[in-house]
């Protein structure tokens, strides 16, 4: 039925699948207007393209609608990346430093940290192996998912897995002591 | 195998993705490298860290608002409808191809140098213009038909869209090919007079415009434009 243009039924589309994928624009962007933009441009992206999605066995909607929404997300940052240099702003990210939940303070703070840390890192990695580094670590796909959706071979994936962790790593160490890699 | 491969394999072995195999190797490689294992130990405590932290909140999005902008761009655009299944794309390939072919032509005949014209060199040109006919009409028939089968009671909800730029490329087409067979077919000229008229009205029309198209649909029917083509590629 959507595919002949039947917005209600592409409404009903939208209602079982907007959640997956406004998370994985968060995730990726860590901002909520741009998640948004991305959200919207997916499915406005999917409802121009329902004649080249044929229901296969092994495609079902979900995983069509899900790969348009990471390429949307790549193609979102590489068009805002010139104008927001500086993508991540931290006093925009979620509120996690409050102390509920944690029972020492310095844990929130020292948590709050590492997040800031990891996610100016992100900011700095490639879109690539930071889209891979999100769908392995946050949707927790597993690299030949990944693969699929991001029509590249396994190895690819995992290079790029690779690289991203390790540029994890290295902004990390002045979070960890030298000795018995504990965190400061 | 170098260090550089256990390094890459340390991070896959975190994310759970070696086999048996890999992770027994990687697991000796540990044993005996003393590098390797300091970068294990170190990898295995930012993973640590990393997992460690709560699931990042995610914020609720005003839906409503967003599914309405959705709605906004999908009803205010809708989209083309093929002809007969044929994408625009398609039609723009087509029309493309055959424009470049028939300007070369056009242009091989009045720009360059004239052979004295002997009996193969007339063979050949004629055989060209009748390829060149013949494509252009395989482009124009699925238009043509579109129209010969338009009907008013379909005119507000079935409505008969039209790709402006692919019919724009039609009539220079039909131009073209007009002033190459001029004079030397005349059946073909008058078939390629009476579709100049047809996309002319074509590339003018509004979508909303039911009278035109009927009177489109009449003349297509009153000269028989389809029924002449059909008997002129048969020939």
């Amino acid at each position: 039925m959507a595919q002949q243009g039947d917005t209600n039924a592409f409404r009903q589309l939208f209602e079982d699948n907007k959640r997956r994928v406004f998370t994985l624009a968060f995730q990726y962007t860590k901002n909520k207007e741009d998640a948004e933009d991305i959200l919207q441009e997916t499915f406005i992206k999917a409802f121009h393209s329902l004649d080249k999605f044929k229901a296969q066995d092994d495609t079902n909607f979900s995983s069509w609608l899900y790969r348009i929404g990471i390429n949307t997300s790549i193609d979102h940052l590489r068009k805002n990346k010139m104008k927001k240099d500086n993508y991540i702003d931290s006093d925009q990210l979620p509120n996690i430093s409050s102390d509920e939940g944690f029972s020492h303070p310095e844990q929130a703070v020292r948590i709050k940290e590492i997040r800031t840390q990891l996610n100016l890192t992100l900011n700095q990695l490639p879109k690539g192996q930071r889209m891979v580094f999100i769908l392995r670590h946050y949707q927790q796909l597993s690299v030949k998912e990944i693969a699929d959706y991001m029509k590249c071979s396994e190895g690819s994936v995992k290079k790029q897995l690779f690289r991203a962790f390790q540029m994890i790593k290295k902004h990390f160490k002045s979070l960890f002591s030298e000795d018995n890699y504990e965190m400061l | 195998m170098k260090c550089y491969k256990f390094r890459e394999n340390i991070v896959l072995d975190l994310y759970g993705e070696l086999d048996n195999k890999e992770k027994a190797e990687l697991e000796q490689h540990i044993a005996a490298c003393a590098e390797c294992a300091k970068d294990y130990l170190y990898s295995k405590s930012v993973f640590q860290a990393l997992e460690d932290l709560e699931t990042e909140d995610i914020p609720e999005p005003a839906w409503d608002s967003s599914w309405g902008k959705i709605n906004l761009t999908i009803r205010d655009k809708p989209k083309p409808r093929p002809l007969f299944g044929i994408s625009p794309k398609w039609v723009y390939a087509a029309a493309g191809v055959t424009l470049v072919f028939t300007l070369g032509i056009f242009t091989g005949w009045f720009w360059l140098p004239q052979k004295q014209e002997g009996p193969l060199s007339a063979e050949l040109s004629q055989d060209y213009i009748q390829r060149t006919l013949a494509q252009h009409f395989e482009n124009i028939k699925p238009v043509l038909v579109e129209m010969a089968n338009y009907t008013a009671q379909e005119n507000e909800n079935n409505t008969v869209m039209m790709d402006k730029k692919a019919i724009e490329n039609l009539i220079i087409q039909n131009i073209l090919l007009k002033s190459l067979i001029s004079g030397k077919n005349p059946t073909a000229f008058q078939i390629l007079e009476d579709v100049d008229l047809v996309l002319r009205e074509l590339a003018n029309i509004d979508e909303g415009d039911s009278g035109t198209k009927s009177m489109i649909k009449e003349l297509i029917d009153d000269r028989e434009i389809l029924v002449n083509m059909n008997i002129l590629q048969q020939m």
